[in-house]
């Protein structure tokens, strides 16, 4: 933020995107405790208050706005030796100082790492011919169950992705002792018949403290051709796998693949186990770049209205809390991913069903 | 022992008092006094109904420049160690202090001062084992403080040691400007914006400090001071801003881009006050100041200078304000 804001702005702000009970929530830390009904005295007895840019900076975060909900990817490096990669960073980071591109280390503790890309991108402006817009990507390693590290990173545009690939390349170059695979998963290099089993086993598996409450949408792919699944369509293939079934035995499903299509992305409605929270997990396989993304698109709790009818009450969730979630249902895909790679049949990789 | 806490009970209810004076609050009546319930079966325990009247510590009043109104104010003053001060113990301040918000609403001694409005409560914890004070986990506790929805809206402000430091610490820094025989005047500044009254629409100069900025980022005031130029004595005006936030350069200017749209910057000086010493911060300070200035330098006709300044922050409040 450059600009301070206007109290109409800020009025605004607080009307359309964020709820009464999260601006009370905000205002509470500040020593303020507003009770009241109506959201129209909420906000009159909050907007005087003059705030500071860490202020403004939470409320942009609670704000419920697409661009709070962070976009995961991760990479899996072979590697069992973090000391040299700490070094290769080290080594990288005091060469990139004049250019654009700047990496900084931010700590290190025992088997994890946390380090910043910061990079400055052009894009046409408005103004200027120009504009320089500087774009940070935090990423943290952490030691996996497969004897590597896994590289979690939120981006928000395709640069930013294949930052990171080539800054992964620039570590193995730097020591040519080195050496790891960089693996990610990828529905290229599995076969049609694992592509469809990623999905089912994700939609199958136990997911901790979250269970599937939904698939609220599933799309597959054909080379360029992309197709989504109707709601009727929908609760057939449900109905398929809370009974148990194959999803490759669902007469719709089995049709689709028959023709060539696999699924490259669904939007699933997770409820907690124990508490009335909820997500939308959105699992994203991309093509250029080739990556696999995930995101939480909604979250919130069920209450009950006055007619004891359950409804949805939009929250937003920290970047913290975010990452957290997105972190198991990433392990938890990683490792279905492997274990369908090695028992691949590879000769059908590639190949038109 | 109970004396003795009712003793320094009290003596925190007299400081409280001269604090808010000092800011040029009024108190009306005398302290500790009672009103009655007007809501006797929502207000007793246990789902029975109340029996006493409610007990008010303190009453004060000032004209808010911002709503143009004379605002009634009702504190409540809690003095306790460390380990009395916790969520639960907040939540039932807060309770009592609400109670009394509604219930003053119809009470003959706070109706007959004619206020403009009597919602606000204001609670004043006082944690007297200061070295185990702990700011953050004081956050913590009243983020789990329980709001009720009321229908008509009710605000309390609570305030404990991190806040009330740093007023004091403001009023001695004014105090001893206003000792000075070059300083003429020294008031807090109210600038306008559109969402108040319309009739207020320029800026406010006021001996008062409302609450809004007591809990805001940023307070602003306005001095004259005589200065010798070439020989010469002349008035010059001061913007004085204090600024309650961790200053680095992002910051820093954030706030010079509040001072612009605020228009504040109409004066041959500009104070900008950090509270404490600010170590870590002083490299991005000096750049800003030094920024700031070349700016000015580069304007023709502008004889304007920004300048830095910490003020001293007290680790207790000063003894003298227990004489009431």
């Amino acid at each position: 933020m450059k600009r301070y804001p206007k109290k109409v702005d800020l009025r605004k702000t607080l009307d359309n995107y964020i709820t009464s009970e999260e601006i009370k929530s905000f205002y509470k830390k500040k020593g303020l405790l507003i009770h009241s009904f109506r959201k129209d005295d909420v906000i009159s007895m909050a907007l005087p208050l003059f705030l500071s840019l860490n202020d403004y900076n939470e409320i942009k975060q609670i704000m419920d706005d697409e661009s709070n909900y962070k976009k995961s990817t991760r990479l899996h490096i072979s590697t069992e030796n973090l000391e040299q990669v700490e070094s290769a960073l080290k080594s990288l980071s005091s060469k990139q100082q004049s250019s654009d591109t700047k990496l900084r280390l931010i700590n290190r503790a025992e088997e994890q790492l946390n380090f910043e890309l910061v990079y400055v991108k052009h894009k046409p402006g408005k103004v200027d011919l120009l504009d320089r817009v500087e774009r940070k990507i935090n990423v943290h390693v952490n030691k996996n169950n497969n004897g590597g590290y896994n590289l979690d990173f939120n981006h928000s545009i395709g640069t930013d992705y294949t930052k990171i690939k080539k800054l992964v390349d620039s570590i193995k170059k730097e020591d040519p002792d080195l050496d790891f695979d960089l693996t990610e998963i990828l529905l290229n290099s599995l076969s049609y018949k694992s592509r469809i089993s990623l999905f089912e086993k994700f939609f199958n598996s136990d997911h901790n403290i979250w269970e599937i409450k939904e698939i609220k949408k599933l799309k597959v792919e054909r080379d360029d051709n992309q197709k989504e699944f109707n709601d009727k369509e929908l609760e057939g293939i449900k109905t398929a796998l809370l009974s148990g079934k194959h999803l490759k035995e669902n007469e719709l499903v089995k049709k689709t693949l028959e023709d060539g299509f696999y699924f490259s992305r669904s939007i699933i409605r997770f409820d907690h186990k124990d508490d009335a929270e909820f997500i939308d997990l959105k699992l994203n396989f991309k093509s250029r770049p080739e990556m696999c993304e995930m995101k939480i698109t909604n979250s919130g709790q069920y209450e009950k209205d006055n007619n004891d009818k359950v409804i949805e009450k939009k929250k937003m969730l920290s970047p913290n809390e975010q990452n957290e979630i997105l972190n198991l249902f990433q392990s938890k895909l990683y490792q279905i991913y492997v274990n369908l790679k090695e028992n691949d049949d590879l000769t059908e990789i590639n190949v038109e069903a | 022992m109970p004396e003795e806490q009712n003793f320094q009970g009290e003596l925190w209810t007299g400081q409280c008092i001269t604090i808010l004076n000092k800011i040029g609050w009024k108190q009306r009546g005398t302290s500790n006094f009672d009103i009655p319930c007007s809501k006797k079966s929502m207000h007793g325990k246990n789902g029975g109904k109340r029996k006493n009247d409610h007990g008010i510590d303190i009453l004060f009043n000032y004209n808010d420049p911002y709503y143009n109104e004379n605002k009634g104010i009702i504190i409540e003053a809690k003095r306790r160690k460390w380990s009395g001060i916790n969520t639960s113990e907040i939540q039932k301040w807060v309770k009592q202090l609400l109670k009394n918000l509604e219930c003053s609403e119809t009470a003959d001694k706070i109706q007959k001062y004619g206020f403009d409005s009597s919602n606000t409560g204001l609670l004043m914890i006082w944690c007297h084992e200061s070295n185990k004070y702990d700011k953050i986990k004081m956050q913590k506790y009243l983020t789990g403080i329980e709001l009720k929805n009321k229908r008509s809206p009710y605000k309390i402000y609570v305030a404990s040691n991190d806040k009330i430091l740093k007023w004091c610490s403001l009023i001695q820094f004014i105090e001893k400007e206003k000792q000075k025989d070059s300083v003429h005047e020294f008031k807090f500044l109210y600038p306008s914006d559109y969402f108040m009254d319309e009739e207020s629409s320029s800026l406010v100069k006021n001996n008062t400090l409302n609450l809004i900025h007591m809990f805001s980022k940023y307070i602003f005031a306005k001095s004259t001071e005589t200065v010798e130029k070439f020989n010469i004595s002349q008035k010059i005006n001061i913007t004085h801003i204090f600024i309650d936030e961790e200053p680095n350069l992002e910051e820093l200017n954030f706030m010079y881009e509040l001072i612009k749209m605020y228009q504040l910057e109409d004066a041959e000086k500009i104070m900008i006050h950090f509270y404490g010493e600010k170590h870590d911060y002083r490299g991005y300070i000096e750049d800003f100041i030094r920024r700031i200035n070349s700016e000015y330098n580069s304007l023709d006709g502008v004889d304007r200078e920004i300048f830095s300044h910490y003020i001293t922050l007290l680790s207790d409040i000063p003894t003298n304000y227990s004489e009431v």
